[in-house]
């Protein structure tokens, strides 16, 4: 699903943000990332969705090799990702239902599919009810839960979510986690960048822990 | 196109939901910024109509030097001792010249006459014994002849024939009138050029903050995959509608203008006692110029707009 193949990635300021990186992913895996602020999680999602480039190695997903790809493919791309980010970039001065149509308008799709899907991608994280409400007038979990809707209603094949929990309290982050398992269960792979283990450390999940850069551990099987 | 195509995602359906999209955007913005929206079109419609009062008058003036100034005629004095065959056969040379489009003889008999009407000395002539006027010929240039240049060639010419005493070439008058319409030319041509720069940076400016309003926006389109394309979209619409509505309004401006000149000078001309009309814009000249509007309109938005884009392009 996602190879990276001995991946680095330096930034103009000379300091390397990821170095020598090796891991795959299944398909369907849900898989966190882990590490201290500054480690290089935030990097390496952003070297899938072509949000930066490697300057050594390549990074694969499903077989394309996209820290090769063009500029204008990238687009294309990212189309196929849903991500998700800990500030969650919503659009203040458009409602809920707006928000999460934004990806199907991209794609030029008819009114009716756009009204289905957004529909079901809300009932999905349960906020059906808040669609003609605009983003201040939500909580920060529900939110998030506008973002995660709106990563999914494309279905991607993969969801990449940085820090998705970062800004909220633990019942609430619980209750993210618990989405996520929900979507994985769908069969959509999950990338989560997190730095709050006490979250994970009760489900085994696969870990990859991030530390300066370099990949310091692998656990597929968490004690 | 297969059925298939027809249906949910054929090219053609998905390109028409993505512009009508940009243009609900387009909408949106001008009802939010309404006022915003409604001085910039003022300042465009502005900086059109000067250039286009400037045309105008250049076109009106050139139209009031066909119809109120003679055309330059060279006029041709015999000598007092010419008699009928030499002047036939003088005549005859003349109308030979392939600058000549036409002649005119007045005999003395005639120029007398013509005198008289028009001093009212006539009773001062018939005191003198002889006829002091000489005959002469107007000469008619064809229109490509009409030159400065061309006329004195001609004139020498003519000059240089038998009985021939003195030519001249009345050209006074259309020389003025050509440097001043060349003058009027030049002026509304650097007026326009000016104008074209105003109008691009105005609406320039104007998209400048549309894209300072919306950078969220633009960087959420591009997380999620937007195209270039579907990001420049609205801009570039907005910019075309502002062009083309302020050409409009200052098409409409322009209009009233010519309407309140032509009415004072109806009443001054009326006074001198000829008549001029004003020349409006014709219908090809307005859509020329809502077109270049909305040409130019579109060029600022999306140089601005790419602008942009490559700046935070390297940011990140």
């Amino acid at each position: 699903m996602i190879c990276f193949e001995q991946v680095s990635k330096v930034y103009s300021g000379g300091k390397p943000a990821l170095q020598n990186i090796s891991f795959s992913l299944r398909q369907g895996e849900m898989v966190f990332l882990t590490g201290h602020s500054g480690a290089g999680k935030s990097t390496l999602l952003r070297l899938i969705c072509g949000l930066e480039r490697v300057n050594d190695g390549r990074v694969l997903l499903n077989g394309l090799d996209i820290s090769r790809i063009k500029k204008h493919d990238i687009p294309f791309l990212r189309r196929h990702i849903g991500m998700i980010f800990q500030d969650h970039q919503l659009l203040m001065d458009h409602t809920i239902f707006d928000n999460v149509a934004i990806p199907l308008i991209i794609l030029g799709k008819s009114m009716e599919e756009i009204r289905g899907r957004v529909s079901a991608a809300l009932d999905k994280v349960g906020l059906i009810d808040k669609m003609k409400c605009y983003p201040i007038q939500l909580s920060g979990g529900e939110q998030q839960r506008v973002g995660i809707a709106r990563a999914i209603v494309n279905k991607p094949v993969i969801l990449l979510a940085d820090e998705p929990t970062g800004n909220l309290d633990d019942k609430i982050a619980r209750d993210i986690l618990t989405l996520f398992e929900e979507l994985n269960q769908t069969g959509v792979t999950v990338l989560m960048a997190t730095h709050n283990l006490g979250l994970i450390r009760q489900n085994h999940y696969r870990i990859l822990n991030l530390s300066q850069g370099r990949l310091i551990g692998d656990s597929k099987y968490c004690e | 196109m297969s059925k298939k195509n027809n249906e949910n995602n054929g090219f053609f359906v998905r390109w028409w939901r993505q512009i009508s999209y940009a243009c609900r955007n387009v909408y949106n913005d001008i009802r939010q910024h309404l006022l915003t929206s409604i001085l910039t079109i003022i300042v465009i419609a502005i900086s059109i109509m000067l250039p286009t009062i400037c045309y105008l008058l250049w076109k009106n003036v050139n139209e009031a030097a066909k119809q109120w100034y003679p055309t330059p005629n060279l006029t041709v004095y015999l000598n007092q001792d010419i008699d009928q065959t030499q002047t036939d056969s003088l005549i005859a040379d003349i109308v030979k010249y392939p600058e000549v489009e036409k002649i005119k003889y007045l005999s003395q008999h005639d120029t007398l006459e013509e005198f008289r009407e028009w001093s009212g000395f006539s009773e001062a002539l018939d005191l003198l014994e002889e006829n002091p006027l000489p005959a002469i010929i107007i000469v008619m240039p064809k229109d490509e002849a009409k030159k400065s240049v061309i006329l004195a060639e001609l004139k020498k010419k003519i000059q240089t024939l038998d009985k021939v005493n003195d030519v001249r070439l009345d050209d006074s008058w259309f020389a003025r009138l050509t440097a001043l319409t060349g003058m009027v030319e030049t002026i509304a041509w650097t007026i326009s050029l000016l104008m074209i720069i105003a109008v691009s940076l105005v609406i320039g400016n104007s998209i400048r903050l549309m894209i300072f309003a919306r950078r969220q926006t633009i960087l959420v389109m591009q997380l999620i995959g937007a195209t270039e394309g579907f990001i420049l979209r609205p801009f570039l619409y907005s910019g075309m509608f502002n062009g083309v509505i302020g050409a409009l309004l200052a098409l409409c401006m322009s209009q009233i203008f010519i309407l309140r000149v032509d009415a004072i000078i109806l009443n001054v001309s009326s006074v001198f006692g000829t008549v001029f009309k004003l020349v409006g814009l014709t219908f090809e000249e307005s859509i020329f110029i809502i077109l270049l509007s909305g040409i130019l309109g579109w060029l600022s938005a999306w140089i601005a707009v790419r602008k942009y884009l490559q700046m935070t392009e390297q940011r990140s």
